[in-house]
């Protein structure tokens, strides 16, 4: 069920709605249409404008898309605590549905930003997807809990002039059932677990989709993203793989407020066409 | 690297992505904790940035002021870490 809402939509998943907003084909439509997959937290506030513009670059080419909030996220229903891998995965697939019905593509592609890459990586099988775009994904699942606690950790530095705690206590409190606040949201250990469990290499080795990996520079002297590098190659010949520089934040906070990632809209627009 | 490198890349970082003209670029000594110029998501970015341009990862116990409340203490801390014997700054 559909509920139109003046610009945006509301669809179920799984019994819970979600908040999408639909950028349909202008002039004559091009086979692939387009889910784009938000990252999390702050980021996916900070990406918003940039992914906005992402969605409407796409359209204006032709390819139908759309943008929608997991659940627990943004304006959809739920929170965290009540958030799995899975439930997200199948928001995933149930955005692309809601594409299929309204846009009726011969294909759909999911494009996802940091732990929304991965989240389109792992959704791909269950959404149909033909093809995934991959920005800055978050490959090493581990790694990314630890740089949420981190978060924790950065926190408590600027609010007692000191971290009082550790990524290893703060998992063990995890472990134990307590949640952890991660800027507003409740991490809790089930969750903590499935994201330290990710592998995104390993999960799409066998993967039968055509992949853009995009790794997302802040400037040419950044060391190169052994993560990406291992994802490449787990995808192999399937991967077209591409670096770009983006000077200004493109999914945390800056001094810029910046709307459009013109070098990481022009890799997925050309890799569109192929 | 010398330090006066460092602290060069360190006070262009924070300029560049945290501040919002060049005439408020902060003294080597002032706090960017007081002053509000970073706050929590903007250390995060500080600690990513280390990573990416310096091989620096922060552990836990490093996270206090004195490392980074100020420009010349992120300077002196990637000093330290990229150089533990302080031959750099000889």
């Amino acid at each position: 069920m559909t509920e139109a809402l003046r610009d945006g939509l509301f669809f179920d998943a799984a019994g819970a709605r979600l908040y999408g907003f639909m950028h349909p084909a202008l002039g004559p439509a091009k086979p692939v249409a387009c889910v784009i997959v938000h990252p999390f937290m702050e980021e996916r506030q900070d990406a918003h404008a940039v992914l906005r513009s992402l969605a409407v670059a796409l359209a204006a080419r032709g390819h139908a898309t759309l943008r929608f909030d997991l659940y627990g996220c943004g304006d959809s229903e739920g929170d965290w605590r009540g958030a799995s891998l899975a439930r997200w995965c199948d928001d995933v697939a149930a955005a692309a549905d809601l594409l299929r019905r309204e846009a009726e593509p011969a294909e759909v592609a999911l494009v996802g930003l940091r732990f929304g890459a991965t989240l389109a990586g792992l959704a791909a099988g269950r959404a149909g997807a033909s093809r995934v775009c991959l920005a800055q994904p978050v490959v090493s699942g581990a790694g990314y809990a630890d740089e949420l606690l981190l978060a924790h950790l950065a926190a408590e530095m600027v609010l007692h002039r000191k971290a009082g705690t550790t990524r290893e206590a703060l998992a063990a409190r995890l472990a134990a059932g307590e949640t952890v606040n991660l800027f507003g949201y409740d991490l809790t250990g089930a969750l903590d677990r499935e994201i330290r469990e990710v592998d995104l290499a390993r999960a799409m080795a066998g993967a039968e989709v055509r992949a853009l990996v995009v790794e997302v520079a802040r400037s040419t002297t950044a060391r190169e993203s052994h993560e990406v590098k291992a994802l490449a190659a787990a995808l192999g010949a399937r991967a077209t793989v591409r670096r770009v520089v983006e000077p200004y934040a493109l999914y945390t906070e800056g001094k810029r407020q910046v709307t459009r990632a013109d070098e990481l809209n022009r890799e997925i627009l050309a890799w569109m066409e192929t | 690297m010398s330090d006066t490198t460092i602290e060069a890349r360190v006070r262009g970082y924070i300029v560049s992505n945290f501040l919002l003209t060049p005439e408020t670029t902060p003294a080597r000594d002032a706090s960017l904790l007081n002053e509000g110029i970073i706050d929590s998501m903007g250390y995060l970015q500080v600690f990513k940035w280390l990573d990416d341009e310096f091989g620096v990862r922060v552990a836990d116990h490093e996270m206090v002021p004195a490392n980074f409340e100020t420009v010349a203490n992120i300077t002196a801390f990637v000093t330290r870490k990229l150089d533990p014997q302080g031959e750099g700054a000889r």
